[in-house]
């Protein structure tokens, strides 16, 4: 009896090591598997190396990529719009030189206008003046004729 | 008769005054009528001068009216231009308009589908 325990025991020792390390084993493979797949992961199929994605992550992509699209379309609506905005200032360009040639044009108009209007009074002036001359030669004549008729009668 | 009679009957004197008297009303009338030709001249060279300037002013100012009319033409052809690159960006705009809108059903469409139609989606893509 005094030999059989001490071997029991030690029968009893390992077996409960066994014990240990089967739990041991069992709580790490748990963990492990129980451990959630991160995605997108590489995967290998029929030689062909592929990402996989989650569903959601592909409805994602799907927004980024239709997001993508929605901005290049505006993109070349921005662009065309630009282009005709570029018309509009390049017409309201020449509009602009135009209408400033019209008012040099006009300025110099009023410019002969005012001339003319000297030139008109200068003559008006002469006008006048020859008037007044035929007027004086009129009464001198006159006078003359009044002279030469007193003379005539008295001589 | 009378005048010779009158002539003789003068004295030396008398004669000369007369022949000078007569001597510079003849003189007198020669330098007015020159003077009167000449300022007749002078009158009508200036005058002629005046209508050419005159008319060179008009003439100046009938081509600068001519010209602001094409000015002016020319800037409504531009207004057309204007209008029509105005009328084309309105167009932009609606389009515009359309793009979002179809897109903001289209995000909505997207958060509804399932795996199968994501997969086609994408065998889509890459077949364009």
């Amino acid at each position: 009896m005094n030999y059989t325990t001490p071997n029991k025991l030690k029968t009893i020792g390992k077996m409960n090591l066994r014990i240990s390390l089967l739990v041991f084993f069992l709580v790490v493979s748990k963990s492990l598997f129980s451990q959630k797949i991160e995605f997108p992961i590489v995967s290998y199929i029929d030689g062909d190396s592929v990402i996989i994605f989650t569903t959601e992550q592909g409805r994602k992509l799907v927004n980024i990529n239709e997001q993508k699209k929605e901005c290049s379309e505006n993109l070349d609506i921005s662009v065309q719009e630009l282009k005709q905005q570029k018309v509009i200032t390049e017409s309201q360009k020449i509009q602009l030189e135009n209408l400033q040639k019209v008012i040099s044009d006009k300025d110099t108009i009023i410019e002969s206008n005012k001339s003319l209007n000297a030139i008109c009074e200068d003559e008006k002036k002469l006008l006048q003046k020859e008037v007044r001359k035929q007027k004086i030669a009129k009464w001198v004549s006159v006078g003359g004729i009044v002279v030469v008729g007193i003379l005539g009668i008295v001589f | 008769m009378s005048v010779v009679n009158f002539y003789n009957g003068l004295t030396t004197k008398e004669r000369f005054f007369l022949s000078l008297l007569i001597i510079t009303i003849i003189l007198s009338s020669i330098f007015m009528l020159q003077s009167y030709s000449s300022n007749l001249r002078l009158k009508k060279l200036y005058e002629s001068e005046i209508q050419k300037t005159k008319k060179k002013y008009l003439e100046d100012i009938r081509q600068r009216e001519e010209n602001i009319q094409n000015l002016l033409n020319k800037n409504k052809e531009q207004d057309e231009v204007i209008k029509k690159a105005k009328n084309s960006i309105d167009s932009l705009q609606k389009v515009k308009n359309r793009v979002e809108i179809k897109y903001k059903w289209k995000y909505k469409e997207i958060e509804l589908y399932n795996t199968e139609q994501i997969k086609n989606y994408w065998k889509n893509e890459f077949k364009n």
